[in-house]
């Protein structure tokens, strides 16, 4: 939540009445106490509406009223109440979903403080697109639109729809999706424009916050999922069914809807687009449900190769450095927290919301333990050496930091792509520690799964059999990693460029 | 650092040529003639005569093993600098210090490649990875001991007696002797008198068996100012006080005491390895708890670790500790009267 409204902030004129900050349907009139676009000018311009005795429910002709905390979980204030109907309650609840999506995709993010990242790089956003040009990149379709610059907003009301739509673009333009997006999105616009304004002003709290909610892909650490999940699908959403995201600048839409009861305008079909719906609208799950598919191919990438959680994610450490001694060991303690993970991935992503995330988090745990200690039994009687060597590390894998990675975004999507991305993050992980297993074993013992491969003069190096050894040999390995990653990342990005 | 000359050294600035002209340079105005090349130069002065007492007594097999050390050390450095692209500081002469302090942790007998390995890991890893010098939170000689310790402990804890000569190259079979330090571990006064450990004429690695000369390096470097004496002092005493206090299985104290101090690298490491500017505390107070602890750490693991030489880890404990040690501070009063009521 917190991004979208950074986003629109500066693009508030000063004079605006009561802009986005509570987007309370509100008959203020032009003259209206200047909005700053500071907190504080904000509370400053709701306490004036109180003061008139215009209470948010007085304009509110339709819908509820959906009021978030007076606090969210970024420490921003969060006075925004907005009216009107469930596309609105949505969008209200999509972005601050989506945050939480947005890094949950992260193989190690944890569950809480995920939102403060990409507040911050909202945040960075912001600066970014309030020092681009507006005129920029005004696609052709909007050349019908008269352009004019948010400064000469007050003049008519039919003057500030207009200029509306070309301004908030170029703002937005910095993102493909809505470069692509744009055209379709900026003559349906028009064509509304025309006849309802409050559509437009619907269109333009919207708008104002679509583009952080495009933005993501690109802020989001891994490339390769933030094109899988969320962005992708709701960008192909939008350019279908949602005319009215792009173009308002959200300054505007406050006023517009000052003039306009929200009443009727119900435009926004294409909300649904957002990734992830309401707490309080669980029902919804059927938006969710062609996700899986797309994205399977990359989950698997990511978990298996480009964020494997050993590698890059350093989670579950404790069974590399502790368990992992040699390639036998390793690859039973990878097995046993595969099959941990895809449980618990599993129950995560049925379960979702109906669990608040920490008690989602704590029956995970139990549901890990649950597990191992199946594993436990079933080790003890199959492979009874190697449940000896693992020891305490098999009742260890409930509590293996790769559970709880994963269970934030299993809870969020879909159960079979949950149990792609289960599969895929587990198998990464047992790969990567089964080969982490054979190269401590080689270095440190002299064998490879138990094979004598010792060469006479060459002595083991006995710490890497020890932990501290696979502490260090895990340091090197993912430094080494990450080294051919970032350089690989890069000379990609290069070549990108140098196609552009 | 030292503190040796202040006088201000006369600078050959053209524009500041002649007795009366005035100056104007950045601060600091006082100068010195010190350097870290110029520290390291004293530390290798000071550690220098040891390595002729080591070829007296093992021969030229220790000097190849030191020069080994030292050549792998700087071309670690040299090769890490040169592959991130940073300048190249093989100049300065600690890696050169390190390459030495490394060798002189080495039993004679050991095969060449030990010395290349420990300077791997102590370069590399150690000091490179972490930034380089002044930037490592390890001794990096230390930490390669304590590596090369770990990872073969059988090469690195054969001891050979002095005098018997080890060949230069090939395969040898050596007479192994016993290291004062495994009969102080089962409670027992080792043979060797407390003169020959002083002397250094008992087994040990090849630079930390003559005390006699290690203190003397110790001392040219206190006045030197190089170091200062606090820590090397604090370390040994507090090694002193608790080994004369808690003697194992009733020895007689001072024997005991003096064997304890005299044997192992327990002198090597107070003067030369406990003071590494990088990796103690600054601040005295802390100067002093750091010492205290590498002192009662040392005399912990002697008596109860498992490894016959516990000063490495000790002191690599007490470095990983600098940090904190350094925040330690004594209460002070603000406010009120000057007599302090």
């Amino acid at each position: 939540m917190a991004d979208k409204r950074i986003d629109d902030i500066p693009e508030i004129p000063e004079d605006q009445p009561e802009a986005g900050s509570n987007g309370i349907d509100i008959p203020v009139p032009e003259e209206a106490p200047a909005r700053g676009r500071s907190r504080r000018g904000r509370k400053r311009a709701k306490w004036s509406e109180a003061d008139t005795g215009l209470l948010p429910e007085s304009g509110a002709t339709a819908g509820t009223v959906y009021t978030l905390g007076p606090q969210n979980e970024f420490g921003d204030v969060e006075d925004v109440s907005f009216e009107s109907s469930s596309e609105d309650a949505d969008e209200l609840s999509a972005p601050k979903e989506g945050a939480a999506l947005d890094i949950s995709d992260i193989p190690n993010a944890v569950p809480t403080p995920d939102a403060p990242r990409t507040a911050g790089k909202s945040r960075k956003r912001k600066k970014r697109r309030a020092a681009q040009p507006r005129t920029t990149a005004v696609a052709p379709e909007k050349a019908s639109v008269p352009a004019a610059e948010d400064t000469e907003q007050d003049s008519t009301p039919a003057e500030q729809d207009a200029p509306a739509v070309p301004e908030g673009l170029p703002a937005d333009m910095n993102t493909s999706e809505n470069a692509d997006n744009a055209p379709s999105e900026a003559s349906e616009v028009s064509a509304e424009a025309a006849d309802a304004a409050p559509k437009t002003a619907r269109s333009k709290r919207r708008g104002k916050r679509r583009p952080a909610q495009a933005d993501r892909p690109d802020s989001g650490n891994a490339p390769s999922e933030a094109d899988s999940d969320g962005g992708e699908a709701a960008a192909s959403r939008d350019a279908v069914s949602s005319p009215e995201e792009e173009p308002s600048t959200p300054a505007k839409k406050s006023k517009k809807k000052s003039r306009r009861p929200a009443a009727q305008a119900e435009v926004a079909v294409g909300d649904a687009a957002e990734p992830a719906d309401a707490p309080s609208e669980t029902p919804e799950k059927p938006p969710r449900a062609p996700k899986p598919k797309a994205p399977a191919a990359s989950l698997l990438l990511r978990g298996v190769l480009t964020e494997n959680p050993l590698i890059f994610g350093l989670v579950g450490v404790f069974p590399a450095v502790a368990a992992a001694a040699s390639g036998t060991t390793a690859l039973a303690a990878g097995i046993c927290v595969l099959a941990a993970l895809i449980v618990t991935n599993l129950a995560a992503s049925l379960i979702g919301d109906r669990l608040p995330r920490r008690l989602r988090a704590a029956l995970m745990l139990l549901l890990a333990a649950c597990v191992s200690s199946g594993e436990l039994l079933a080790l003890e009687a199959l492979l009874p050496e190697t449940a000896d060597a693992l020891g305490i590390f098999v009742p260890l894998v409930a509590v293996c930091g790769l559970t709880l990675a994963r269970e934030s975004f299993a809870a969020e999507h879909h159960p079979v792509s949950a149990l792609i991305d289960a599969a895929a993050c587990g198998a990464g992980f047992a790969t990567a520690l089964t080969l982490f297993g054979a190269i401590r074993e080689v270095i440190g013992s002299r064998t490879l799964f138990g094979l004598d491969i010792s060469v006479p003069g060459l002595p083991p190096v006995l710490v890497f059999a020890a932990p501290a050894g696979g502490l260090l040999l895990l340091g090197l390995l993912s430094g080494a990693a990450r080294y051919v990653g970032t350089k690989r990342r890069a000379s990609k990005r290069g070549s990108k460029e140098a196609e552009l | 650092m030292a503190r040796s000359n202040l006088i201000p050294k006369a600078r050959q600035n053209p524009l500041a040529r002649g007795s009366g002209s005035l100056r104007r340079s950045p601060a600091p105005h006082l100068r010195a003639d010190v350097s870290t090349r110029s520290i390291m130069s004293d530390v290798l002065i000071a550690l220098s005569p040891m390595l002729i007492v080591s070829v007296f007594f093992y021969g030229f097999r220790t000097l190849a093993l030191t020069l080994t050390s030292v050549a792998s050390c700087i071309a670690f450095e040299w090769l890490f600098r040169r592959a991130v692209k940073k300048p190249v500081s093989v100049g300065d002469l600690s890696a050169v210090v390190t390459g030495v302090l490394l060798a002189y942790n080495l039993p004679a007998s050991v095969p060449y490649w030990i010395p290349v390995v420990g300077a791997a890991f102590a370069i590399l890893i150690v000091k490179q990875l972490y930034g380089g010098i002044g930037k490592n939170f390890l001794n990096p000689a230390l930490a390669g001991k304590a590596f090369l310790l770990v990872c073969f402990p059988d090469v690195m804890q054969t001891w050979t007696q002095p005098f018997e000569h080890l060949p230069l190259f090939g395969s040898f079979e050596a007479e192994t002797a016993a290291n004062p330090l495994e009969a102080l571990k089962n409670g027992l006064i080792p043979d060797d008198s407390a003169l020959e450990l002083l002397l250094g004429r008992h087994a040990g690695a090849l630079g930390e068996t003559c005390a006699l000369l290690l203190l003397f390096g110790g001392l040219y470097l206190i006045l030197r100012r190089v170091i200062s004496a606090r820590i090397p002092l604090v370390y040994l005493g507090t090694v002193a006080v608790v080994t004369l206090l808690f003697p194992l299985d009733g020895a007689r104290p001072l024997e005991w005491m003096t064997s304890q101090l005299l044997s192992g690298s327990l002198v090597l490491a107070a003067f030369f390895m406990a003071t590494d500017y990088t990796t103690s505390p600054v601040t005295p107070l802390g100067q002093t708890v750091y010492a205290v602890g590498c002192g009662l750490v040392t005399v912990f693991l002697r008596y109860f670790g498992g490894w016959t030489e516990s000063v490495c880890f000790a002191i690599l404990i007490m470095n990983s500790c600098a940090w904190l040690v350094d925040r330690i501070r004594l209460p002070q009063p603000r406010g009120g009267a000057r007599d302090g009521r």
